[in-house]
């Protein structure tokens, strides 16, 4: 038995007490912002109106100010699995807001995060083990190149030059316009060839912090006396690279990869409005914008338990890849 | 040794399952890229090599009686925009698509400042008390589902205002307005009001007639209308994650449109937006562009920029009740220390209306005080305005600035963040007060923050734009004192300057049931006032810059908002 009881009773404890956190922070942070939706919407759609914004807040259930109550229903509604209605889009729920745009996000930023990873890695790896090659120098300028440029610019950069001057792929958009008549396949085509620029976009962009990490890593660990003593014994220099190099120098790289999955439902803000890309990011950002309480809530309560279970799930799995943890 | 070799097993078996989900990833990607010339061939315009791929998406496109036309529009819309298609709704919907799909009774002309019938049959009529407004419709209308149109469904579309407040925006069942909407047979409404009312009008425009037939099952204050049944000369089809598509209602009662189908781009941003006009792939937009790449894109001679003046005027707003704005003579000074035309053209890329320093739009017509937009007496002067400091007694401290009685010229300038245009032009506007003696400290904060502070008049100066209706009284009725509210109370109204004079209130009283000879008059006296009283400092009118191109359909009606649906009933393909 790799588990002990203590520590995944732990684990666990720990992961709801900070959901309990998470959704209680959640509740605070819109309202801190300041200026309550009610009147900006009535002064943006109805010049101010008074009566307006009363038969508006009445609708958003804003008309009991007192945040204690506030919170108790949100508590409430949230243990019913409800996460409310969205104000922006009033009268659609927030689950069916975040529903239509999770989809595209899944697609893109989660392929984007394992790809970036997985190429990251074997740049890494190489250039660790052939450290100070063509290949190491290279890679290792280009990483630090990427690693200071923002994301927007290299999304705006590619849309110029891949879409703009040479027309290979669309100016933006999850599909093609004509996305509704068209038969099973051409959807499937329409929507990859969509994503491919975004996609190739943020694994350019992410790829380079995962080389690093994973070069530096393995340089350390190479430099460990039991890589000596493999050596020694004549092991094959595939094993030594992998089972007892990489194997090693990806235990941090691994806690990263989690997080990062736990980030992945979150979007890629500006990717996606730069690539008019219909995801979470972009329904969060506009969200906060719109002082939209319930749909920021259900987006940041979403990344929230996300994150917190993507990290519940890196700690069960550690003691799988790293014996010393469970047995501490 | 085996528990190591188990786990070594284990490893190496997960790491080849993460080795070939990518990799059946990478062969996606890669076979999809491989089909990419094909897609394109296939007729999808946003893949196509520049502005020829519309030209061949339609030209090339499917054999039989001659392929559709299609028209692409394109604007930002975003994902909380098509949640709803109910015209009833502020939110969760992109208003500019009901003009296409449903009427109103009238449609307010900006680029003419005119009314111009939809749904009614010509204009309407006064009782001689001026009470009652009778509209005869036009009944060659139907509804897209091929249901007859008739004065019962005018009717529930105004009943549904006065059982929702909520939606009643322009407040046409308030005190003093709408008494009675009632049917006079199947092709005639009339309009009782509880008092005059002569902007009435006006405020029918605000107002899409909606099918009762459909409506009446439903709560219109909740209901998302996901396919939409109007009057308009286009018809629901489907939406998508990048479109909303129309197809031509071939029955539309003012003639068909000649365009087979209205696609309308969805994008997240104006800059993409304005590549995908210069590029071909969409033919213009209702109204947004990125303002910093107009010049580049006129340069081709494909594309132009339709301008007209609007609802809306950017201003620097200020608060009239605190120490020294309460002052006509500082509030002046502002007046004059903003240099209008720079703003125009350095600010807005010269996309914008030069705003009248008596508020009212020249969209107004007759209406607007036409002599005060080029009057000296307000045009950008610099040493003019620290003459008129000086002479009501203020003067120069240390730092440069002005004092008078111990309240020194130091105000915070509140502006929108994230807002470059904005940012750009309020660093000019704090510039030029820096040069008259007057200090800023500016304060960035979200939009609806800076509504929340004008309407609690928690402000000095404040960079916003105010819309108003179609309607010149209700317009200049910003000014008016019942329209305002001491300083830590919410205003009632746009009003948000707390500017009060006993002059402007009389007059506005007046004219609200005054004959149209006179409103004129009084309104010019209004507007006169407000330019000598400067309770506001204008910056500019914003109406609709709409770009467009020219090289693929013709027939634009530069009459009318080249794209909106009046126009583009008449554009053609060459």
């Amino acid at each position: 038995m790799r588990y002990n009881s203590v520590y995944l009773l732990n684990r666990i404890g720990f992961s709801l007490v900070t959901l309990f956190v998470a959704a209680t922070l959640n509740f605070l942070l819109p309202r801190l912002m300041g200026g309550d939706p009610a009147s900006a919407l009535a002064s943006d759609k109805a010049l101010g109106s008074q009566q307006v914004a009363d038969a508006l807040k009445a609708q958003f259930g804003l008309d009991n100010p007192s945040l204690l109550y506030q919170y108790g229903q949100y508590l409430k509604q949230l243990l019913h699995g409800n996460l409310g209605i969205s104000y922006a889009n009033y009268p659609s729920p927030v689950i069916d807001v975040i529903g239509k745009a999770l989809p595209w996000t899944l697609g893109t930023v989660l392929t984007a995060t394992l790809l970036s990873y997985l190429v990251g890695w074997l740049i890494g790896i190489r250039g660790a083990w052939k450290s100070g090659s063509f290949f190491d120098q290279s890679t290792l300028f280009s990483a630090f190149f990427l690693n200071s440029v923002p994301f927007f610019w290299i999304a705006i950069i590619f849309i110029m030059i891949f879409s703009f001057y040479l027309g290979w792929f669309p100016l933006g958009q999850a599909v093609d316009p004509t996305y509704g008549a068209m038969s099973a396949m051409e959807k499937v085509r329409s929507v990859l060839y969509h994503a491919i620029l975004p996609v190739f976009t943020l694994i350019i962009a992410s790829l380079a912090g995962h080389i690093l990490v994973l070069r530096n890593n393995l340089m350390r660990v190479l430099s460990e006396d039991y890589m000596l003593l493999a050596k020694a014994k004549g092991l094959k220099a595939s094993r030594r690279k992998y089972a007892y190099g990489a194997r090693n120098a990806l235990l941090p790289s691994f806690t990263g990869l989690m997080t990062s999955l736990g980030h992945v439902i979150g979007g890629a803000i500006t990717t996606e409005i730069v690539f008019s890309y219909p995801g979470v990011g972009l329904v969060t950002f506009n969200a906060i914008l719109n002082h939209d309480y319930p749909l920021i809530q259900g987006a940041f309560l979403c990344i929230a338990v996300s994150v917190i279970v993507c990290n519940l799930i890196a700690d069960l799995l550690y003691p799988l890849i790293d014996p010393r943890v469970a047995l501490g | 040794m085996k528990r190591i070799r188990a786990r070594e097993a284990l490893w190496r078996k997960s790491g080849l399952a993460v080795v070939a989900a990518s990799l059946a990833g990478v062969l996606l990607l890669a076979g999809c890229s491989s089909s990419k010339p094909e897609a394109s061939a296939g007729g999808s315009p946003s893949g196509g090599q520049g502005a020829a791929s519309s030209a061949g998406a339609s030209g090339s496109g499917s054999s039989g009686s001659g392929s559709p036309v299609v028209y692409h529009l394109g604007e930002t819309i975003n994902p909380e925009q098509v949640t709803n298609f109910n015209p009833f709704l502020a939110t969760g919907n992109w208003s500019n698509l009901f003009d296409y799909v449903f009427d109103q009774l009238y449609y307010f002309n900006p680029v003419k400042g005119e009314l111009v019938s939809r749904l009614a049959a010509g204009e309407g009529a006064w009782s001689d008390d001026k009470k009652t407004y009778t509209v005869k419709l036009n009944m060659k209308a139907k509804w897209h589902d091929g249901q007859p149109f008739t004065a019962a469904d005018v009717v529930y579309s105004y009943e549904a205002l006065k059982t929702n407040a909520a939606l009643d925006r322009y407040q046409l069942w308030g005190d003093k307005r709408l008494k009675s909407v009632t049917a006079q047979g199947d092709d005639t409404v009339v309009f009782a009001l509880n008092d005059r009312f002569p902007s009435l009008p006006f405020y029918l425009t605000t107002v899409y007639i909606v099918p009762k037939h459909q409506f009446e099952k439903e709560n219109p204050a909740e209901f998302l209308n996901k396919t939409p049944i109007g009057t308009g000369p286009f018809q629901f089809d489907s939406v998508n994650e990048s479109a909303i598509v129309l197809k031509k209602n071939p029955d539309y009662f003012l003639g068909a449109p000649q365009i087979d189908q209205l696609l309308i781009d969805r994008f997240n941003n104006s800059s993409t937006l304005t590549l995908a006009i210069e590029k071909g792939d969409v033919q213009g937009s209702t109204g947004t562009v990125a303002m910093p790449s107009v010049p580049k894109l006129l340069e081709n001679p494909a594309n132009k920029l339709q301008v007209y003046p609007g609802l809306s005027t950017y201003a620097v707003i200020m608060n009239n009740e605190k120490p020294g704005l309460n002052d006509p003579a500082v509030r002046k000074a502002i007046q004059l220390g903003l240099d209008r035309q720079s703003l125009i053209e350095k600010g807005e890329s010269g996309g914008v209306f030069p705003a009248s320093p008596g508020f009212l739009s020249s969209v107004f017509g007759d209406s607007t005080d036409a002599k005060l937009l080029d009057d000296p007496a307000y045009a950008y002067d610099a040493n003019k305005a620290m003459q008129t400091l000086e002479a009501a007694g203020y003067k120069k401290n240390g730092k440069g600035i002005y004092a008078k009685d111990g309240k020194t010229l130091s105000f915070t300038y509140h502006m929108a963040a994230n807002a470059p245009a904005q940012n750009k032009e309020g660093a000019m506007i704090t510039a030029w007060l820096k040069a008259i003696g007057i200090e800023t400290t500016v304060k960035l904060v979200t939009w609806p923050e800076l509504t929340k502070l004008l309407m609690s008049g928690d402000y000095e100066l404040l960079q916003n734009g105010l819309t108003t209706p179609p309607d010149p009284q209700a317009a200049l009725e910003v000014f008016h004192s019942k329209m305002t509210a001491p300083t830590g109370t919410n205003t009632p109204g746009l009003n948000y300057m707390r500017f009060r004079d006993k002059d402007v209130d009389a007059w506005l009283d007046e004219a609200a049931s005054a004959d149209d000879q006179t409103r004129q008059e009084l309104y010019k006296k209004v507007q006169d006032r407000i330019a000598e009283q400067a309770p506001i400092a204008m910056m500019y009118n914003v109406g609709g810059h709409v770009p467009y191109r020219v090289d693929q359909f013709q027939g634009y009606d530069e009459n009318l908002p080249v794209t909106s649906a009046l126009s583009l009933l008449k554009v053609s393909k060459k």
